[in-house]
C-alpha cells in the first residue's frame, strides 16, 4: 500500500470515529432513574381494544363500536376510505401509586397523526387531523402522562389514529415508565432513525453539490455528474426518514421514494460505466426504460402492490452486479481502491437485501431501516476516489505547468543570453567597422601625408646636407616620431585577442631594425599567459608607449649591448592576478639626470591601469618592471 | 624551393613600381638605383597604366599601393596573382596594418612594406621574398591563426592531412611563435629548422590563405547560383 493510501485510510478511519463520537455523543440523556426514589416500574402494553367507526368523529366511540382485543402492534387500513380514516385503541393498565412526575409514555411506531386521551380526558394531539397528515412511519413518539389524570388502580388510554385510508396505519407496543427512562429511549430513537439521517443527508448533499460544481467546470468528466446525482439522490431519499411535512402530496410522495431508490441505482449504473470509461447505450437505455416502466407502473397501480418488491429485488440483482464491476476497474487503479470500492459495495448491497427483506414482510416490526448508513460510507470512498483523482490531476497539471514554465524560462535565458552575444557582436562589428575607418583615414589620410612630408624632408635634408648620411635632421625626426607614434596608436587598436605576448611582440617587430641597428641583442623570454581581459586598446596603448619608452631609455642612454624581456603572471585568478612585464638591460643604469619626465609618464600610465611601475638600476643592470592587474579595472572586486 | 633561388641567381631582381604619389615613386627608384641586386622595370600612378605594366609582364616584383585615383590596388594585386603567379606582389602601407595586409594577402600579396622605413628594408625585404621568406607581425599571425581556425571545417583533422583549407601543425607551430613575438631565427632554433625554412612556411602560408579565399569566393558564387 502506498504512502498516499495510508494516508486516505488513515483520515478515513478519523471520520469514521468523528461519526461515531456525534452519533453516540449526542443522545445522552441525563436521566431521573437515579435520582427518582419513587421511580415507576416500567411495563410495555403488548394488547389493546381496537374498533372502526364508519366517518370521522372526535369523540371516543362507545361500546356501539365493535371493541376487539388485537396484539400490538396492530396493522390496520381501510380501502373504502381512499381518503381520511380513523382508527382508535384502548389500553389498559393499572397503577400501584400515582407517580409524583407523572408516567412516561413512548410508542416506537405510531403512523401517522393522531389524540390521546387518558381515562377519556384529552390529553394532546400528534400532529395535525386535517389536510396533509406528517410523515410519521419512521419516527416514534412521546408523551408525559401527568399525574393529575392518573389514578391508582385500573387506567386507561385511548387513542384516535388518523391515516389516509389507501396506506396502512399502525401502533408499536407502548411503554409506560419513569419519564427519564422513556425520554431517553424516545431520544436514542429518534436520533437514529431521524436525526442521524438528516446530518447523513446534509452531507451527501454537500458532497454531490461539490461533485456537480466540478463537474459545471469539466463537463468533459461525466463521472463528476452522475456520482453528483447518485450523491444528491441519497438526500433526497433521507428527507423520507426526517421530513414531517414533505414537498408532494402523500401518495406521489410514497410512489417518488420507491422511484427514487430504482433512480439511485441507475445513476450508480451510469456512474459505473464512466468510470470503467465505458458507454454500453444500450444496457443504458435499458436501465432508463426499467426505471420509467417501473415509475408508471406503480403510479398507475397496473400492477398489484406487491409487484415492487420485485422491482426493488431485481434493482439489488442489478446493483450486485455493477458493483463488481466498479470493485474490478478499482482494482486495476490500486488494491486501496478497489478494496475501499468492495467493502462500500458489500455494505451497501448487504444493508439493502436487509431492508428489502424487512419491507417485503409487509408488517410492522421494531426494527430500523439500514441502508441509509450505507450512505456516507460509499459516498464518502467514492468522493476520496473522485477527489483524489482531481487532485492528482491538478498535481499532474502543476507538474506539467512547472515544467513548461522552466522550459518557457530557459527560452527566455537562452534568447536573453542569444540577444546579448547579439548585441555584443553588432558592438563589436561596429567598433570593427569605426576602426576600419579611422585605420583608412590615417592611412590614406594623416598617414600618408606624414609619411610623404617625411620623404621629402629627407630628401630636402639629403640635397642640402649630402654628409649627413642617412641621419635624420630635426624636422625629419619630429616627423618620423609622429609617424612612431600614429603607428603606436594603429597598433593599439589591431586585434590581439587579449594577448599580451602579441601585443609586446608587435612592439619588438617595430622595433626589431632599430635595435639591430644599435647593435643589441634582444632577449625574449616570455612566458605564456592566459587571456588578459584587460587588454581594450586604451591599456594596450599605455602598455606600448611604457614599454616603447622603456625601450627608448636603453637605446638612447643606457649604451646596453643586451635587452631581455621577460613575463609572468601571479596572484589569484580573477581576483588580484597580477601581470609582470620586466625590461632589463646591461646598460650603465639609470643615473639621476635620467629620470625625468619620461619615467614619471611611465609610472603615471602605470598607474592608470591599476597597476605600477617599479625601476631597479645599477651599473650594469637596470630592470624596469610594470605590474598590471589582469582584469579590467572596473572588473577588479573591492577588497574589504 | 630551387625555382625562386635560381631566378635571385641569374640577375638583377626587376621591380614593378605602381603608386599614384610621384615623390614616393621617385624615392623607391632612388632606393632601387642604389641597390646592384635590383633594377627598376617599369613604374605606373594608376590602375590603368599599372595595367599596361602587367601585360609587358618584365618584373619579378610589384610594389603595389592600395589607394589609387582610378581604383583599387587589390584589384590590381589580384590580377597580377593570377595572370603571373611566379612574380611576388608586395603591398606598400603605411602602417602595415592587419586590415589592409590580410586583404593584400587574400588577393594574392606576399609580402608587405611600410612606406616610411622603405628606404632602409626594400632591399633586404625584396632579396628574402626572393628567397621564398615572407614578412609577417605578430598580430597578422595571430589573425591568420584565427581565420583558419575559423574557417577549418574538422579541427580535430590530423595534422599530417594538408590540403588548401588548412594549416599543416608545422605552418601552425611557426605562426603561433611569431603571434607570440618570436623572430623567424629564434622560432627556427626552437623548431630546430633553418630561418629560411621557417620564412618559407610563411609564405606558403599567404598562399594558402589566397588560395582559400579564392575558393571560398567561388563555393560562395556557386552557393549563389553565379556558376
Amino acid at each position: 500500500m502506498s504512502l498516499r493510501g495510508v494516508r486516505v485510510a488513515l483520515a478515513l478511519a478519523l471520520a469514521a470515529g468523528l461519526a461515531a463520537w456525534v452519533a453516540f455523543a449526542v443522545p445522552v440523556m441525563p436521566s431521573r432513574a437515579a435520582t427518582d426514589a419513587l421511580e415507576p416500574p416500567t411495563l410495555t402494553i403488548r394488547q389493546a381494544d381496537f374498533c372502526r367507526r364508519p366517518g370521522l368523529g372526535d369523540e371516543i366511540p362507545d361500546v356501539r363500536c365493535h371493541w376487539q382485543t388485537v396484539p400490538l402492534a396492530k396493522m390496520w387500513r381501510d380501502l373504502d376510505q381512499p381518503k381520511l380514516a380513523d382508527g382508535w385503541f384502548r389500553l389498559h393498565f393499572r397503577l400501584d401509586a400515582v407517580p409524583a412526575h407523572g408516567l412516561g409514555m413512548y410508542v416506537v411506531g405510531f403512523n401517522r397523526s393522531g389524540r390521546l386521551f387518558v381515562n377519556n380526558q384529552y390529553l394532546r394531539q400528534f400532529g395535525p387531523m386535517s389536510g396533509a397528515l406528517p410523515l410519521n412511519w419512521n419516527r416514534s413518539q412521546y408523551t408525559l402522562l401527568p399525574p393529575a389524570l392518573l389514578r391508582v388502580g385500573d387506567n386507561e388510554i385511548e387513542i384516535q389514529q388518523r391515516i389516509y385510508g389507501w396506506e396502512q396505519g399502525w401502533l408499536a407496543p407502548v411503554q409506560l415508565g419513569s419519564e427519564g427512562r422513556m425520554v431517553a429511549m424516545w431520544r436514542t430513537r429518534v436520533f437514529w432513525q431521524n436525526e442521524l439521517v438528516r446530518i447523513m443527508g446534509v452531507s451527501t448533499l454537500t458532497i454531490g453539490l461539490f461533485m456537480l460544481g466540478v463537474w459545471l467546470g469539466r463537463r468533459s468528466h461525466a463521472m463528476y455528474f452522475w456520482f453528483g446525482w447518485v450523491s444528491v439522490l441519497w438526500a433526497v431519499i433521507s428527507l423520507d426518514y426526517f421530513a414531517l411535512f414533505p414537498p408532494l402530496p402523500a401518495y406521489a410522495w410514497e410512489r417518488c421514494m420507491e422511484a427514487a431508490q430504482v433512480l439511485r441505482s441507475v445513476l450508480m449504473f451510469m456512474f459505473t460505466l464512466r468510470y470503467m470509461g465505458k458507454r454500453w447505450p444500450l444496457m443504458e437505455a435499458g436501465a432508463w426504460a426499467y426505471l420509467i416502466l417501473g415509475s408508471a407502473a406503480m403510479f398507475s397501480e397496473l400492477l398489484p402492490a406487491d409487484a415492487i418488491d420485485v422491482w426493488y429485488l431485481a434493482t439489488l440483482l442489478a446493483s450486485v452486479a455493477y458493483f463488481v464491476m466498479l470493485v474490478r476497474q478499482g482494482l486495476r487503479h490500486s488494491r486501496l481502491e478497489g478494496g475501499m470500492l468492495a467493502i462500500a459495495g458489500a455494505t451497501q448491497i448487504g444493508l439493502s437485501g436487509y431492508d428489502l427483506w424487512l419491507f417485503s414482510a409487509n408488517t410492522w416490526t421494531d426494527r430500523v431501516y439500514l441502508t441509509h448508513f450505507s450512505a456516507p460510507l460509499f459516498v464518502g470512498v467514492v468522493a476520496t476516489i473522485l477527489i483524489q483523482r482531481f487532485v492528482e490531476s491538478l498535481n499532474a497539471y502543476e507538474r506539467l505547468a512547472g515544467v513548461l514554465e522552466q522550459r518557457v524560462s530557459e527560452k527566455a535565458a537562452e534568447l536573453e543570453r542569444n540577444y546579448e552575444q547579439l548585441v555584443e557582436a553588432r558592438r563589436n562589428q561596429a567598433l570593427a567597422a569605426e576602426r576600419g575607418r579611422i585605420m583608412s583615414e590615417m592611412h590614406d589620410g594623416i598617414g600618408s601625408q606624414l609619411t610623404l612630408a617625411l620623404s621629402l624632408v629627407r630628401r630636402m635634408d639629403r640635397e642640402t646636407n649630402p654628409d649627413a648620411r642617412g641621419e635624420d635632421g630635426q624636422v625629419a625626426t619630429v616627423l618620423r616620431e609622429s609617424i612612431e607614434d600614429l603607428q603606436l596608436i594603429i597598433d593599439s587598436l589591431e586585434p590581439v585577442e587579449n594577448d599580451l605576448l602579441t601585443v609586446l611582440g608587435t612592439l619588438r617587430y617595430r622595433l626589431q631594425d632599430r635595435l639591430g641597428k644599435g647593435g643589441i641583442e634582444l632577449q625574449w623570454n616570455v612566458v605564456d599567459l592566459p587571456p588578459l581581459p584587460m587588454l581594450t586598446p586604451h591599456s594596450v596603448l599605455s602598455i606600448l608607449r611604457i614599454v616603447q619608452e622603456a625601450f627608448a631609455n636603453c637605446l638612447k642612454h643606457s649604451g646596453a649591448t643586451r635587452i631581455a624581456v621577460s613575463t609572468g603572471l601571479d596572484g589569484e585568478p580573477g581576483f588580484d592576478e597580477m601581470a609582470h612585464i620586466a625590461i632589463v638591460d646591461n646598460g650603465c643604469g639609470i643615473d639621476g639626470t635620467r629620470v625625468g619626465r619620461g619615467l614619471e609618464n611611465m609610472r603615471r600610465r602605470a598607474e592608470a591601469l591599476g597597476g605600477r611601475l617599479r625601476i631597479a638600476s645599477r651599473a650594469g643592470f637596470t630592470e624596469v618592471l610594470l605590474v598590471i592587474p589582469t582584469l579590467r579595472a572596473a572588473n577588479i572586486p573591492q577588497k574589504g | 624551393m630551387p625555382e625562386t633561388l635560381e631566378l635571385s641567381q641569374s640577375g638583377p631582381t626587376r621591380i614593378l613600381v605602381v603608386d599614384d604619389d610621384v615623390a614616393f615613386r621617385e624615392s623607391v627608384c632612388a632606393a632601387i638605383a642604389r641597390d646592384d641586386t635590383m633594377a627598376l622595370a617599369s613604374q605606373a600612378g594608376s590602375v590603368e597604366s599599372a595595367r599596361e605594366a602587367i601585360l609587358l609582364g618584365n618584373f619579378d616584383v610589384a610594389l603595389v599601393d592600395l589607394g589609387l585615383p582610378d581604383g583599387n590596388g587589390i584589384e590590381l594585386i589580384r590580377e597580377i596573382a593570377r595572370t603571373r603567379p611566379e612574380t611576388d606582389v608586395m603591398v606598400v602601407t603605411v602602417f602595415g596594418d592587419e586590415a589592409h595586409v590580410l586583404a593584400s594577402i587574400e588577393a594574392g600579396a606576399t609580402g608587405y612594406l611600410l612606406k616610411r622605413s622603405l628606404n632602409d628594408t626594400l632591399g633586404t625585404t625584396v632579396r628574402e621574398l626572393r628567397a621564398g621568406g615572407s614578412p609577417i607581425s605578430p598580430v597578422i599571425a595571430r589573425q591568420l591563426l584565427h581565420r583558419f581556425k575559423k574557417d577549418s571545417p574538422q579541427p580535430e583533422q590530423p595534422a599530417a592531412v594538408v590540403d588548401d583549407g588548412g594549416l599543416s601543425e608545422r605552418e601552425r607551430e611557426v605562426l603561433l611563435f611569431i603571434a607570440k613575438g618570436f623572430t623567424v631565427g629564434e622560432i627556427a632554433n626552437m623548431l630546430h629548422l633553418s630561418a629560411h625554412t621557417v620564412a618559407t612556411h610563411v609564405k606558403h602560408i599567404y598562399r594558402k590563405l589566397a588560395v582559400h579565399s579564392r575558393t571560398e569566393a567561388v563555393f560562395e558564387a556557386g552557393r549563389m547560383g553565379l556558376l
